[in-house]
């Protein structure tokens, strides 16, 4: 499963809501199901992370760099 | 002068009190999945957790209570996970939180992955003030499973490469024949003549297996075994190096010798160890082997008139199938000569292709009655071999451990 980091008011725009979600600062965690099951996004997963102002990581790497940022809550 | 107070209350009526648990978190939701192929779960609740949010709804018949959401005003909040709080339950410190005000008051927010045969049961409690009525109307929700579908475990599939029915035919069968061949001296045995002669018609067959999870192939991480069927619902497991027609099972392969069955059903079940290593069925396909028995004809070939200076005869006996000669009759069929004269009928001389016996033990005369001979010869196709065992059933092995069979 892949991981997204985008920003959380463009998350928001679509209607996902932040609770349930990591934040730090303006960004959130998404799982790619909540963009691919998104009517409000088209395209690939990569495509609708871009729409978002984010990206698209693996579960080793999303890790990986909350940990190295902290501050994920 | 005051009189007495006589105090009237507004009369209300009772609250009526609706709780329910609902998952908040479509893509992270109470059933997780587990990918043992990368050892993931999918959605990791450490990155994407799952919320419990309990929805109590209160209203009163009379009108008198205004808002029924009422999550903002439940009061002692807890959360119990398999009946015990949450708070103390073993390996769930850190891993929730608990949102205790607001419109999400009473939510729970699970961070916890559930391994495949775990469950957890939650159930929510709190306290509501009935201002109205001045009492704590309690709250009690149903329960709600957290669990987690293992990905691989409805995905093994277990196939036959080969037809389910194998039919051995011992007349097209080249590694007897080559076998034949060798032992009589015909030919030089050698790796590559033999190889040659294994294809699909030969004793020793070779039934590929095809193990997938999901779309992908896999080799190892699973255990093959080959049963027998007995029976309508009875069956007996078949293990290489007993006294049996099994040569070898393997995880890719399983190798019979054709020679020792007549008719036989096999079922081949797949096994994979679950979490406590134990081996749990996956999946079973069943073949069966039935040997061939095709018609021929045997006649002596030898027309030759039998001259009086003639001590012996020879005679050899062509076998044809379907229109072919059987170069090698013997490897299939047994072949008895026989001669019937004036003087004695059905004598018997040997057993095999080709036959020389002497004149004088046939009866043949020498006069016009009784000088005559019809040379003929008893066939019938050989039967399944059998493995050779001594009385304590232990086999019968050569210098390098093969199996002893015979006819």
């Amino acid at each position: 499963m892949k991981y997204i980091i985008c920003k959380a008011n463009k998350a928001a725009d679509i209607g996902i809501k932040p609770l349930g979600h990591r934040q730090r600062q303006d960004k959130i965690l998404l799982n790619e199901k909540e963009l691919t099951t998104s009517p409000a996004l088209t395209g690939s997963l990569e495509e609708r992370a871009s729409a978002l102002g984010g990206e698209v990581y693996t579960y080793e790497s999303v890790t990986q760099l909350i940990n190295k940022e902290g501050g994920w809550l | 002068m005051q009189s007495s107070k006589k105090r009237i209350r507004k009369d209300y009526a009772p609250l009526i009190v609706s709780a329910e648990l609902v998952c908040t978190t479509p893509s992270s939701p109470a059933t997780q999945v587990y990918n043992p192929a990368n050892a993931q779960f999918e959605p990791d609740r450490a990155l994407s957790p799952t919320i419990i949010l309990p929805e109590i709804r209160a209203m009163a018949n009379d009108g008198s209570w205004s808002n029924p959401y009422v999550n903002p005003l439940l009061t002692d909040i807890k959360w119990y996970v398999n009946n015990e709080e949450i708070a103390t339950a073993d390996g769930w410190a850190g891993l929730y939180a608990i949102t205790t005000s607001g419109e999400n008051c009473g939510a729970l927010s699970i961070s916890r992955n559930v391994f495949p045969g775990q469950l957890f049961s939650l159930r929510f409690e709190a306290s509501l003030a009935d201002t109205r009525l001045g009492v704590i109307v309690p709250i009690v929700t149903d329960e709600i499973l957290l669990s987690t579908a293992d990905k691989s475990e409805d995905e093994y599939t277990l196939s036959l490469a080969d037809s389910a029915t194998i039919k051995y035919d011992p007349i097209r069968d080249l590694l007897a024949e080559y076998e034949y061949k060798v032992a009589q001296g015909i030919i030089e045995g050698s790796e590559a003549l033999r190889a040659a002669a294994v294809d699909i018609n030969a004793w020793e067959r070779e039934i590929p297996l095809l193990v997938t999870r999901g779309e992908s192939v896999i080799t190892e991480g699973y255990t093959i075994k080959l049963y027998r069927v007995t029976g309508a619902n009875t069956f007996v497991e078949l293990t290489p190096g007993a006294a049996n027609e099994v040569i070898a099972v393997n995880t890719s392969s399983i190798k019979l010798d054709l020679r020792l069955v007549t008719k036989n059903d096999y079922l081949v079940r797949l096994y994979v160890p679950d979490a406590t290593e134990a081996l749990k069925l996956m999946d079973a396909v069943q073949f069966s082997v039935a040997r061939v028995y095709r018609k021929y004809t045997c006649k002596p070939t030898n027309g030759t008139a039998i001259y009086p200076t003639d001590l012996q005869r020879y005679d050899k006996a062509m076998v044809a199938c379907e229109g072919n000669v059987v170069p090698y009759p013997e490897v299939a069929f047994r072949i008895v000569w026989k001669t019937d004269s004036y003087n004695l009928e059905g004598k018997t001389h040997n057993e095999g292709q080709t036959t020389i016996f002497t004149l004088s033990d046939t009866g043949i005369g020498d006069t016009w009655v009784d000088d005559w001979l019809d040379v003929y010869c008893e066939s019938e196709h050989k039967a399944a071999h059998n493995l050779a065992v001594d009385s304590s059933g232990d086999n019968f092995v050569d210098g390098d451990g093969n199996n002893y069979i015979f006819q």
